[in-house]
């Protein structure tokens, strides 16, 4: 089944239209890069699908839920969707234990033991162990990401969304961010990544999304499109960023 | 009075509509009238409606009636300066409302606010001092009572100052070590 399936999906902030009619699939495992100029609408792609924006047309069902469904909750649709911010969001008056334990013992209900071992797992796996008990102000920037995605991790999300992960960082701290995101996407999760970093969407995704002014213009192979782009727009997009 | 200024701010902010507009009519009736008014008006004027109240209660809960309309938009603006991202990061997720506005929230508009609600929580101490107009026992009063005996004015007023600087003292030194305990996480 597909894990991620938009359709015809059109949203509009007031008489900006921001997404004209995007149909996008992912299937379990997939590493769906985005790609596209600023203000293209790859942010609204991202925040339909887990509600953080309502549309307004066409249909997202995320793990068999659709999103224009009244009777799904919005916890529903967030326990399946962990995202991950450009700015991190880490709560400034939480260490980072603490920033991780608290939506699986506020939202899936475990037990505080139970929580902080699946964090202190999940530390541990994005190489932050011995600064469980820092707070964020005492994290470098790229600390505090691999902090985000551990956090969003631990609410067992059936797909990832990375909103432009690592443009806030510095460019020689990236590839600490980078590289947990490479070894989830060689664990199959499933994510879905908008992002600037080519070499990450060429090597890692295995579908890519490339987007301008609210609409598709061409997707397929990260392969294909960066060795031979069939749209103008694509085209001219990436004879700027490579 | 924090109670006061936690659930008005926290209705103030709501997306329900009546729920803002009684926290914004509560919060500029009370902060925009003087104290002194809401204090006589608890005490004597409540009672032709058959709400009669002790003197001391009467003060008190006029006064945490008027500082707390003060702490609903102090901490208002605390809710305001938590950045959007804090809440966006608390919705993805899946915190419910109450459960954002509890843990993540009001932690850190609390922070922001804190010096403005210490300086409330001093104006309120010194605002007691008002209760004695309807009788009710508190330093001021009792001076006056002991004026009424024997001493001098001057000498009285002097000591009773003096009480309320060591109490204001004393709470200024709260408020500053709490200040510095939650300025230990930084941004
Ligand atoms: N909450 C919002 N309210 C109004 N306009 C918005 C909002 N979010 C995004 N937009 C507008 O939608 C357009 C697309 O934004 P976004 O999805 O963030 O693009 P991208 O992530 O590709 O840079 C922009 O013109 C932006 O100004
Ligand atoms: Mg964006």
């Amino acid at each position: 089944m597909t894990m991620v399936a938009m359709s015809h999906v059109r949203k509009a902030f007031g008489s900006n239209e921001v997404l004209k009619d995007i149909s996008l699939a992912v299937d379990p495992g997939e590493v769906c890069c985005i790609i596209g100029p600023s203000g293209s609408g790859k942010s609204t792609v991202l925040r339909c699908i887990n509600r953080l924006v309502s549309i307004d047309g066409g249909e997202v069902i995320v793990d068999g839920l659709s999103v224009t469904d009244p009777k799904v909750k919005d916890v529903d649709l967030r326990r399946r969707v962990g995202m991950v911010f450009q700015q991190f969001n880490l709560f400034p008056h939480m260490t980072a234990l603490q920033n991780v334990t608290l939506a699986p013992r506020k939202v899936r209900g475990l037990a505080g033991a139970r929580a902080e071992e699946t964090a202190m797992r999940l530390l541990a796996k994005v190489g932050l162990k011995e600064k469980a008990q820092q707070y964020p102000a005492q994290l470098s920037g790229g600390q505090q990401q691999r902090v985000a995605i551990a956090r969003a991790l631990a609410m067992e999300p059936k797909v990832m969304l990375f909103d432009e992960a690592t443009s806030a960082l510095d460019p020689e701290i990236t590839g600490e961010v980078l590289g947990v995101m490479r070894d989830l996407a060689a664990e199959h999760t499933t994510m879905i990544v908008v992002t600037h970093e080519m070499g990450f969407a060429r090597e890692v995704g295995t579908q890519l999304v490339f987007m301008d002014g609210g609409v598709i213009v061409e997707e397929g192979a990260p392969r294909a499109i960066f060795e031979n782009p069939q749209a103008e727009r694509t085209k001219a997009f990436l004879s700027k960023v490579l | 009075m924090l109670l006061v200024g936690i659930v008005g701010a926290a209705m103030r902010t709501s997306k329900s509509a009546p729920a803002r507009g009684f926290a914004t009519a509560f919060a500029e009736f009370f902060r925009n009238t003087p104290p002194l008014v809401h204090i006589f008006f608890a005490y004597f004027a409540l009672p032709v409606v058959g709400i009669k109240l002790p003197a001391f209660v009467a003060g008190t809960l006029a006064l945490v009636f008027y500082q707390g309309a003060i702490a609903i938009e102090i901490l208002r603006a605390g809710i305001e300066a938590v950045p959007k991202g804090q809440f966006e990061a608390a919705s993805a997720l899946g915190l419910s409302g109450f459960e954002q506005f509890r843990s993540i929230v009001m932690p850190q508009a609390f922070r922001i606010s804190l010096p403005a609600l210490g300086n409330n929580l001093i104006s309120l101490l010194k605002n007691t001092s008002l209760i004695s107009a309807i009788g009710a026992i508190e330093i001021t009063g009792v001076a006056n009572d002991i004026i009424a005996i024997r001493l001098t004015s001057a000498e009285l007023y002097l000591t009773i100052g003096g009480f309320y600087l060591v109490l204001v003292f004393i709470l200024s030194g709260i408020l500053r070590s709490t200040e510095a305990r939650l300025a230990r996480y930084g941004t």
